[in-house]
C-alpha cells in the first residue's frame, strides 16, 4: 500500500542508491581520458615514461608502455596508438556502462510513476463529496498527471545526474590541480560563479513561470468562454467588446512571456562568457612559467593547457547540467508535497468491515432526524431534522425550491455523505452498518447532471450491470421511453456517446439515464429532477410505466408538482426544513408553500 | 491561404528582426568559433618564443569573448521578439476568427478541440519557431565555421573530420527519431489515461453509485501498464542522448588526436604539401572536436520540435480558412415590429429535413409560444430567427423587409436571448450581468437582478455581486438561468426569445420573473419556448410543432377547445 510518496521511493531503494552509483564508474572513464592524450603527446617529446616531469602524466605513460610496442621500429607511433586504443576502450565501457544505468533510472522513475499515479486513482475513486470539497476536481486532475509526472521526473533526474554531475565537476578540479594548481585554482573559482548566476537565473525564471501559467488560463478561460458562448456574443454583438478584452490579456501574457525570455537569454552568454574569460585568464597565468622553460618542458604545459581545456568543457557541461537538475529536483518537491496532501485526506465514508446483513420487511429506508453540514462548526445547516419512512414498494415525493436542500437527502442515501446528526436506516441496518457496494447495487440513481460516458449505449447499460443481456437493454429502453430513439439509428445500441452525452440532446440523456439506472433492476430508484427536459407527455408516460413496477421503491425529486402529486408520500422542503409532508389532497390544505407551488403551476389565480 | 503563405505572412511581419537575428547569430558563431584558433596560434607563438605575438592573441581572443557574448544575448533576445510576437499575432487572429466564422461552421467543432488551438497548438507553433532559429541557425553556423576554421588550420585533419561527421548525424538521427517516436507513443497513451481520470472524476459520485469504482481503476490500470512499458522504452532511448553523444565525441577526439600527434612527428614532411602540423593547431582541433557533435544533436532534436510544429500549424491554418459569417445585408433597422416567415425551409443535413414550407407571422406586441416534443425543430427556428443558420429557401421579413437585406448586427441589437443551454463566463457577477449593456450602473444592474429574482441569492454569495463565477462550478443551474434572464432585463430590447429559459428555476420564482417579463413586454414582442405550460398560458398566439412542422395555433383557450395535440399535452399533467 502506498500512503505517501516516500513509500513508493522505499519500493524502489535499491535503485535509487546503486543507480546512481554506476554512473561514477563512467565518470571516472570520462575523467581520465584528457589525462591519456596529455600522456601520449608528452611521450611524444620523452622517450622515458620516467623523465616525465609530471607525475600523473608519467603514470599513465608507464601503463601506456605495459602494452609494449605494436609498430616496430617506431616508438612514437605505438605509442599513440596505444594510448588512442585505450581511451576508445575506456569509451566504449563507458558507455555500456551508462546505458545500464540509464536504463535503471528509465525502469525507476516509470515504476514510482506507475505506482503513484494508480495508488493516487484508486485513492480518488474512494473520497466521497464532502472529502473533495476541500481541493476539488481540477486539482485532484492536476495532481494525477502532472504532480506525478513531475515526480517521475525527478527520480529519473535523480539517478541519471545527482551524483555523476558534482562528481565530474570535482574530479576535473582535482585533476587539474595535480596537472597544475594554478588551472585547479581558476577552475575551483568558476564553478561557484557558474551555478550562482545560474541558479539566480533560473529560479527568477520559475517565478516568472507561474505569472505566465496564471496569464496563460486567462487566456484559456476567455477562449474557453467564447468558445461555449459563441451564440451569445454574437446575439449580443459583442463580438468587438470580446475581442478588445481578449487582446488585453493576450497583451499582458506576450508580455510576461518576454520577460522570461529576457531573462533566460543571459544564461547562454554568461556561460559562455565565463567559461571562456577564464581560458584566457589560465593562458594569462601561464605566461611566465611557458616562456622561461626549456622547450621540452614547454610541451608539458601545453599539453596540460590542452587537458584543461578538455576539463573545462566537462565542468561546462555538468554545472548546466547541475543547475536544472537542482530545478527539476525543487519542482519535484513541490509536487510530491502536493500528491502527499492528497493521500492524507481521510476518507470521510467508509464501507463496514463486518457489515450488517439487510433484512427488509416493511420499512425500506428511514430518516430520523438527520441533520447534515458542510462547515465544521455545525452552523448553515444545509439540512435540519429530516424524518420521513419508505415502505417498500411506495413512491416518496420531494418538492422545493432550488437550493433548498432536496439533492442533499439524495447524496445521504447514496451514502455519499454521512449525516452530521441523526440516523438513516435501510431496512433493518444502519446505513453506516452496511456494505457500500451491497447497498449502491440495491439503488439505482438519476441524477441531476444526467451524464453518460463516452462509449456505446450499451457501455453505459453494462457499467451499470455486466450481465445485462439485449432483451434487458431493449425492455429498459422501452420502460424508459428511449426505444423509439434509439433504434431508429442503425447502430441502435452501438451508438457512439461522446463528451459526455453532449452528442445526444437532453432529453434524450435524461431517458438513457433512467433506462441505465433501471437495468440495474434496483429495490430503490432515486429520480433527481431527472425528467425537466422531457415533455410533459413523455414524462408522464415514464411515470406510469414505473408505477406498474410495484416491487420497486421510488424517490422522487422534482420541481414539477405533476411529477410528484400521485406519490404515496411528499415532503415539501425549504431551507433545509421539512415544511410539510403527506399525500397531495392533504398538503393542499395544510401546506402553504405547496398549495402555492400548485397554483403558480396550474395558473388557477 | 495555404499553409506556407499564411506562415510566410506571420514571418514577413517579422523580417526586420528576423534579419537582425540571423546577422547577431553569425557574429556571435565567428566570436566563438574564433577562440580555439587563435589559443591555439598563441601556444605556437610559445614554441617560437614570441611573447608579443602570444599576449595579441590573447588580447584578441578577451575582446571576441565579450563582444561576442553581447552579441549572444541580444541574438536571443531578438528571437524571443519574433516568437512571441508571432504567437501574440496567432493568438488573437484566432480569436478573432472564433467571433467571426459562421456558427455553422463552428458547431462542427468540439470545444477541447478548438480551445487546444488557441492553447496547446500556439504553444507547440511557438517552441518551434524558437528552436527552428535558435538552434537551425546557430548549428549550421557552427558546423558551416568550425570545418572552415580546420581547414585553414590543417586540412587533412579537417577532411578527416569531415569524414567522421557522418557518425555524428547518424548517431543523433537515429537517437532523436527513435525518441520521437515513443514519446508520441507515450502521449497518446498518457492522453487516454487522461480521458479515463478525467471522466471518472467528473462523475465520480455517478461511478461510485454504479459500484463501478474496481471497473474503473482496472480500465486505468491496464492503460497505466502499456504506458508504463511505453514510458520506459520513452525514457530510456531519450537518455541515450548524452552518452551517446559523448561516445561519438571521444571518439573523434581519440581519433582526431593520435593521427594528429603522429603528424606532429611528421611535421617537416607534411610542410611540403602545406598541411603544417604544430602543438598550437592540435589544441584547436582538440577543442573543436569536444563541441563537434553538439550542433548535430541540437539540430536533430529541432527536427521532432519542427514536426510538432508543422502539425499544429496546419491545423491552425486550417481553422483561419474556415467560413465568416457573410453579412450582406445593408439596411439599418432601429426596432423590431414584424417579423414574417414565408415558406422556410431549412435541414442540418440535406438527407434529414427537419423545417419544410414553414410559413409564420408574428406581429409588434405579441407573445408567441412555441411548444411541442423533443426534435421538433423548436430551437432550430430560433438559430434561422436569429440568423445563426441560413434557411435553405423561403424567405423571412422583418418589418417588410427581407432578411438578406438587414445587417445582421442591426437586427440582433434589438433582441435579448436567453437560451436553453445558459453561458456564464469567467468573471464577477456584476460583469456577467453587465454584459448586454456595458455602461449600465451598479444600480441597473441592481435592478435587473430583482426582476430576474437573483437578488436575493446574489446578495448571499460571499463577495456580493463582485462574486467571481465561472459556467462550470459555484452556481446551480437554476441560479445560472436567472443571471442570464437579467441581462436580458437590462437590456429592456423589443424582441425577447426565451428557449427553455426558465427549466431549471423553482415555479414560484419562476411564476414572478414570468410577471416581470409580461410587463417589461408590454407592446413589445416575445417568443417563448417551454415545457412548463404555465409558462406558456398567458400567450397571444401558441404554435405546436411536430417534426418541423406546425400542427396547431391559436390560444389556450382555442387549443383546449380543439381536443388537439396540445390538450392531451396539457391535460396529462394532472391527470
Amino acid at each position: 500500500m502506498i500512503n505517501r510518496v516516500e513509500d513508493s521511493y522505499k519500493h524502489n531503494i535499491i535503485s535509487l542508491v546503486f543507480g546512481p552509483m554506476i554512473k561514477l564508474i563512467e565518470a571516472v572513464f570520462d575523467l581520465l581520458i584528457p589525462l591519456f592524450m596529455k600522456a601520449i603527446i608528452d611521450l611524444n617529446r620523452y622517450e622515458d615514461p620516467s623523465a616525465i616531469p609530471n607525475s600523473i602524466s608519467s603514470a599513465l605513460a608507464k601503463f601506456i608502455r605495459l602494452f609494449g610496442i605494436w609498430v616496430p621500429d617506431n616508438q612514437n607511433l605505438s605509442d599513440a596508438l596505444i594510448g588512442g586504443a585505450i581511451i576508445l576502450v575506456m569509451s566504449i565501457l563507458g558507455f555500456c556502462i551508462t546505458m545500464v544505468a540509464q536504463y535503471v533510472a528509465a525502469r525507476t522513475a516509470v515504476n514510482v510513476g506507475s505506482e503513484l499515479r494508480t495508488s493516487l486513482f484508486e485513492k480518488i475513486l474512494s473520497l466521497s463529496k464532502k472529502d473533495r470539497e476541500k481541493y476539488g476536481n481540477a486539482r485532484l486532475q492536476t495532481t494525477l498527471n502532472n504532480d506525478v509526472y513531475q515526480v517521475e521526473r525527478g527520480v529519473l533526474i535523480f539517478v541519471r545526474l545527482i551524483a555523476r554531475a558534482p562528481f565530474v565537476v570535482l574530479g576535473s578540479i582535482i585533476f587539474c590541480f595535480i596537472l597544475d594548481w594554478r588551472i585547479g585554482l581558476a577552475f575551483a573559482c568558476i564553478v561557484p560563479l557558474l551555478l550562482i548566476s545560474l541558479s539566480f537565473i533560473l529560479r527568477r525564471s520559475s517565478k516568472n513561470y507561474k505569472n505566465i501559467q496564471k496569464d496563460l488560463d486567462d487566456i484559456s478561460n476567455k477562449a474557453s468562454d467564447t468558445i461555449d458562448g459563441a451564440r451569445v456574443v454574437r446575439a449580443f454583438n459583442a463580438q468587438q467588446y470580446e475581442n478588445d478584452k481578449f487582446d488585453t490579456s493576450n497583451e499582458v501574457y506576450q508580455k510576461e512571456s518576454l520577460k522570461v525570455q529576457k531573462n533566460n537569454a543571459l544564461i547562454n552568454p554568461i556561460i559562455f562568457e565565463i567559461t571562456s574569460l577564464v581560458t584566457v585568464i589560465i593562458f594569462f597565468f601561464m605566461l611566465p612559467s611557458l616562456f622561461n622553460s626549456d622547450d621540452s618542458y614547454k610541451v608539458v604545459l601545453t599539453s596540460t593547457l590542452i587537458a584543461a581545456m578538455a576539463y573545462l568543457a566537462q565542468i561546462f557541461f555538468a554545472t548546466v547540467q547541475l543547475s536544472t537538475v537542482l530545478l527539476d529536483l525543487t519542482k519535484a518537491r513541490v509536487s510530491r508535497g502536493r500528491i502527499n496532501e492528497i493521500y492524507a485526506i481521510e476518507n470521510s465514508v467508509i464501507s463496514p468491515t463486518n457489515p450488517t446483513q439487510i433484512v427488509i420487511k416493511e420499512d425500506l429506508l428511514k430518516f430520523d432526524n438527520v441533520c447534515f453540514t458542510y462547515d465544521k462548526n455545525e452552523q448553515n445547516n444545509v439540512l435540519k431534522d429530516i424524518s420521513f419512512l419508505i415502505k417498500k414498494g411506495e413512491t416518496l415525493g420531494i418538492i422545493g425550491g432550488t437550493g433548498s436542500g432536496k439533492s442533499t437527502i439524495i447524496s445521504l442515501i447514496e451514502r455519499f455523505m454521512d449525516p452530521t446528526k441523526g440516523d438513516i436506516y435501510y431496512g433493518n441496518a444502519n446505513l453506516k452498518d452496511v456494505d457500500l457496494k451491497e447497498l449502491r447495487s440495491r439503488v439505482g440513481l438519476v441524477n441531476q447532471k444526467s451524464s453518460l460516458f463516452n462509449g456505446t449505449i450499451r457501455h453505459n447499460f453494462l457499467m451499470a450491470n455486466p450481465n445485462a443481456t439485449e432483451e434487458d437493454m431493449m425492455a429498459v429502453l422501452k420502460e424508459a421511453e428511449a426505444y423509439d430513439f434509439v433504434y431508429a439509428q442503425k447502430e441502435n445500441l452501438d451508438r457512439e456517446i461522446k463528451e459526455g452525452g453532449t452528442n445526444v440532446s437532453g432529453g434524450q440523456r435524461q431517458r438513457l439515464c433512467i433506462a441505465r439506472a433501471l437495468i440495474k433492476k434496483p429495490e430503490l430508484l432515486i429520480l433527481d429532477d431527472s425528467t425537466s427536459a422531457l415533455d410533459l407527455l413523455t414524462d408522464k408516460k415514464i411515470r406510469n410505466r414505473l408505477k406498474q413496477n410495484k416491487e420497486m421503491s421510488k424517490v422522487i425529486v422534482s420541481q414539477r408538482i405533476s411529477s410528484i402529486m400521485d406519490s404515496d408520500y411528499i415532503i415539501v422542503i425549504d431551507k433545509g426544513c421539512i415544511v410539510g409532508k403527506g399525500r397531495h389532497d392533504d398538503l393542499l390544505k395544510t401546506c402553504p408553500i405547496y398549495e402555492e407551488i400548485y397554483r403558480t403551476q396550474t395558473n388557477k389565480e | 491561404m495555404d499553409n506556407k503563405k499564411r506562415l510566410k505572412y506571420y514571418l514577413f511581419k517579422e523580417k526586420g528582426k528576423i534579419t537582425l537575428g540571423v546577422l547577431l547569430c553569425l557574429l556571435y558563431v565567428v566570436c566563438q568559433i574564433s577562440q580555439p584558433f587563435l589559443l591555439g596560434r598563441a601556444l605556437d607563438a610559445v614554441a617560437i618564443n614570441d611573447q608579443n605575438i602570444y599576449l595579441t592573441y590573447l588580447i584578441i581572443c578577451l575582446v571576441l569573448t565579450i563582444v561576442g557574448a553581447i552579441f549572444y544575448y541580444f541574438f536571443e533576445i531578438t528571437i524571443g521578439y519574433v516568437s512571441q510576437n508571432i504567437i501574440r499575432d496567432m493568438r488573437k487572429d484566432i480569436y478573432l476568427k472564433m467571433n467571426s466564422v459562421s456558427i455553422k461552421e463552428f458547431d462542427t467543432r468540439t470545444h477541447g478541440d478548438l480551445l487546444q488551438l488557441e492553447i496547446r497548438d500556439i504553444e507547440n507553433v511557438a517552441n518551434g519557431i524558437f528552436a527552428v532559429f535558435k538552434t537551425l541557425f546557430q548549428g549550421i553556423f557552427t558546423i558551416i565555421l568550425t570545418i572552415v576554421m580546420m581547414l585553414v588550420a590543417n586540412w587533412i585533419l579537417a577532411l578527416g573530420v569531415i569524414i567522421l561527421s557522418p557518425l555524428s548525424v547518424i548517431v543523433s538521427y537515429f537517437v532523436s527519431s527513435f525518441n520521437h517516436r515513443h514519446f508520441k507513443k507515450q502521449a497518446e497513451l498518457q492522453s487516454q489515461i487522461n480521458s479515463i481520470s478525467l471522466e471518472a472524476i467528473g462523475n465520480l459520485e455517478l461511478l461510485q453509485s454504479l459500484n463501478y469504482e474496481e471497473e474503473s481503476l482496472n480500465k486505468f490500470k491496464e492503460v497505466d501498464k502499456k504506458l508504463k512499458k511505453e514510458g520506459r522504452v520513452a525514457q530510456f532511448s531519450a537518455s541515450w542522448v548524452n552518452p551517446s553523444t559523448r561516445l561519438v565525441n571521444n571518439t573523434i577526439y581519440v581519433i582526431i588526436g593520435v593521427a594528429g600527434i603522429i603528424m606532429l612527428a611528421f611535421d617537416m614532411k607534411l610542410a611540403a604539401i602545406f598541411a603544417v602540423m604544430t602543438i598550437g593547431r592540435l589544441s584547436s582541433f582538440l577543442s573543436y572536436t569536444t563541441q563537434y557533435t553538439r550542433p548535430f544533436n541540437d539540430i536533430s532534436n529541432v527536427v521532432s520540435e519542427y514536426e510538432v510544429a508543422k502539425s499544429s500549424f496546419e491545423r491552425v491554418n486550417n481553422f483561419l480558412n474556415m467560413d465568416n459569417d457573410i453579412d450582406e445585408g445593408k439596411e439599418e433597422i432601429n426596432n423590431i415590429d414584424s417579423i414574417k416567415l414565408e415558406n422556410v425551409y431549412f435541414s442540418y443535413n440535406p438527407k434529414y429535413p427537419l423545417i419544410e414550407n414553414f410559413s409564420l407571422d408574428i406581429k409588434k406586441g405579441n407573445k408567441v409560444a412555441i411548444v411541442g416534443p423533443t426534435g421538433a425543430g423548436k430551437t432550430t427556428l430560433i438559430n434561422i430567427i436569429m440568423r445563426f443558420y441560413e434557411p435553405n429557401d423561403g424567405d423571412i421579413k422583418i418589418n417588410n423587409i427581407s432578411f438578406k437585406d438587414i445587417k445582421k448586427s442591426s437586427l440582433r441589437k434589438s433582441v435579448g436571448m436567453v437560451l436553453q443551454d445558459t453561458w456564464i463566463f469567467h468573471g464577477t457577477i456584476l460583469d456577467n450581468v453587465k454584459y448586454t449593456k456595458i455602461d449600465a450602473t451598479k444600480e441597473e444592474v441592481i435592478e435587473a437582478c430583482k426582476k430576474a429574482h437573483a437578488d436575493g441569492f446574489i446578495n448571499a454569495l460571499p463577495n456580493g455581486y463582485d462574486t467571481y463565477v465561472d459556467g462550470k462550478e459555484g452556481l446551480s443551474e437554476g441560479q445560472k438561468q436567472m443571471i442570464a434572464i437579467a441581462r436580458v432585463m437590462l437590456r429592456n430590447p423589443n424582441l425577447v426569445i426565451l428557449d427553455e429559459a426558465t427549466s431549471n428555476i423553482d415555479t414560484r420564482s419562476e411564476m414572478l420573473i414570468t410577471k416581470a417579463f409580461d410587463s417589461m413586454m408590454k407592446e413589445k414582442t416575445s417568443i417563448v419556448i417551454a415545457h412548463r405550460l404555465s409558462t406558456i398560458k398567458s400567450a397571444d398566439t401558441i404554435i405546436v410543432m411536430k417534426d418541423g412542422h406546425i400542427i396547431e395555433t391559436g390560444n389556450h383557450n382555442d387549443l383546449m377547445k380543439a381536443k388537439g395535440f396540445y390538450y392531451k399535452l396539457y391535460s396529462s399533467q394532472f391527470e
